[in-house]
């Protein structure tokens, strides 16, 4: 099921391919931080990120007249990312392609490396793996809960009732004065 | 939303990972590389294409919820005396309806009521078999007299009195004209009887479980040019008892 916001970045897409070139500044702005998480999850090296993501960003530009409406445009900007993500991964060759694969793992590393904010950074670290990365892919990664919860084979109650005890874990260590 | 989701949301936003720069870098490729005019002009047409089919589809569908609506408002709203009449019905007759009956439930034996109201009732036997009431003691008063056997109804009109004769041979005039098909009394299993109360208008009588009920229908019967010319045809008489059947259940 596509979201409005799904929709609205589709109309994006459409307007870039139509030559309008000021929807790319929209489509980054509104996409950056959920790009920037695949990038990661699929490099896991800080420093190529950003080369990852200009490439992506302009093969999406160069692709968008590819782009059908009726596809999801956060996926189809995903694949994108993520199949450059992998070129770039492929010349390193000490990197297994299952351990890239593991978002649990991805989800504690982004936490690390990635989020700068220490309070923010403390109070994610204070839950467990699993929580941890549903909060990660929910909120830094974009996803879904039914795709969260496909990617981390959970029914997606059980999903939705994790999320919901680790926002309170969150909301308790900020109360708290930890944060 | 909680308030904890718009601190995480606002978090995420402000986790500044992704430097400004990337996106000035970007669009200096765009501008070195932009697409192609017939890439952008095929986009476009694919795009109006979708736009006017999208448009089409959208107005269609508020036209048909609209006019849906339109009729649903004016249906509740109207008056029922300014419903168009039914344009199946192409007789130039009235047809009676319910209310245009005056209804008598008597609750005695059918004989019993014809000599209370000076009615009678005669049965003749032989090969056609039938009621006749009448008036009975005015023999000068202009009648009609509706003789029903277990194959039709015959109306006979006449200015003078009536007499069994006349029945007779008006049974076995051809001239006669058929009125009304008793099978489909049978069918209402009633058994019924059909006098006129005075020269304007026509009753039918019909046993129901014991009791005789009388349905008057005001509005004038018969006419004065003879044999079988009664103003209301059959199409009045099935109505009439179509609606009986429906209002008593049979």
């Amino acid at each position: 099921m596509r979201n409005k916001e799904d929709k609205k970045i589709g109309k994006l897409i459409v307007k870039i391919a139509c030559g309008k070139n000021s929807a790319l500044d929209e489509l980054f702005y509104k996409t950056k931080e959920q790009m920037y998480f695949v990038a990661y999850r699929y490099l896991r090296d800080k420093s190529k990120i950003s080369d990852v993501l200009n490439d992506s960003y302009f093969k999406i530009y160069r692709a968008s007249a590819s782009y059908k409406p009726s596809q999801s445009a956060r996926n189809w900007m995903y694949t994108i990312v993520k199949n450059t993500a992998l070129t770039y991964t492929r010349t390193d060759i000490s990197r297994d392609e299952s351990e890239l694969t593991d978002v649990s793992a991805c989800s504690s590393d982004f936490v690390d490396d990635c989020i700068e904010d220490l309070s923010l950074k403390a109070a994610l670290s204070s839950l467990d793996t699993e929580s941890r990365t549903i909060i990660v892919m929910k909120f830094w990664g974009g996803y879904t809960f039914a795709e969260i919860a496909d990617e981390m084979k959970l029914p997606l109650t059980t999903l939705y009732g994790r999320y919901k005890s680790a926002l309170k874990v969150i909301e308790k260590y900020i109360k708290e004065g930890n944060v | 939303m909680k308030d904890i989701e718009k601190k995480l949301i606002s978090a995420v936003q402000n986790t500044g990972n992704v430097s400004p720069l990337l996106l000035d870098n970007i669009k200096e490729r765009v501008a070195a590389e932009p697409l192609e005019a017939e890439k952008i002009k095929a986009a476009k047409v694919k795009r109006g294409v979708k736009f006017s089919f999208n448009f089409i589809m959208s107005a269609c569908a508020t036209f048909v919820v609209c006019m849906f609506c339109f009729y649903a408002v004016l249906i509740f709203f109207m008056p029922a005396d300014a419903m168009p009449p039914n344009t199946d019905d192409d007789s130039s007759t009235n047809t009676p309806s319910l209310s245009d009956y005056k209804q008598t439930v008597i609750d005695e034996p059918f004989d019993d009521y014809c000599e209370r109201n000076g009615l009678s009732l005669l049965k003749i036997s032989g090969d056609c078999e039938f009621y006749l009431l009448t008036a009975r003691g005015e023999p000068d008063v202009y009648k009609s007299v509706y003789a029903i056997d277990d194959k039709k109804v015959t109306i006979i009109q006449s200015t003078d009195q009536v007499f069994l004769s006349d029945i007779d041979d008006a049974i076995r005039n051809s001239t006669l004209r058929l009125y009304y098909d008793c099978r489909l009394a049978e069918e209402l299993a009633l058994n019924f009887a059909i006098y006129e109360n005075d020269s304007q208008f026509l009753s039918l009588a019909y046993h129901d479980d014991g009791r005789v009920v009388f349905v008057t229908i005001d509005y004038p019967v018969g006419g004065d040019d003879g044999v079988g010319s009664g103003g209301k045809d059959i199409d009045d008489m099935r109505s009439v008892l179509d609606d009986i059947r429906k209002n008593y259940g049979h």
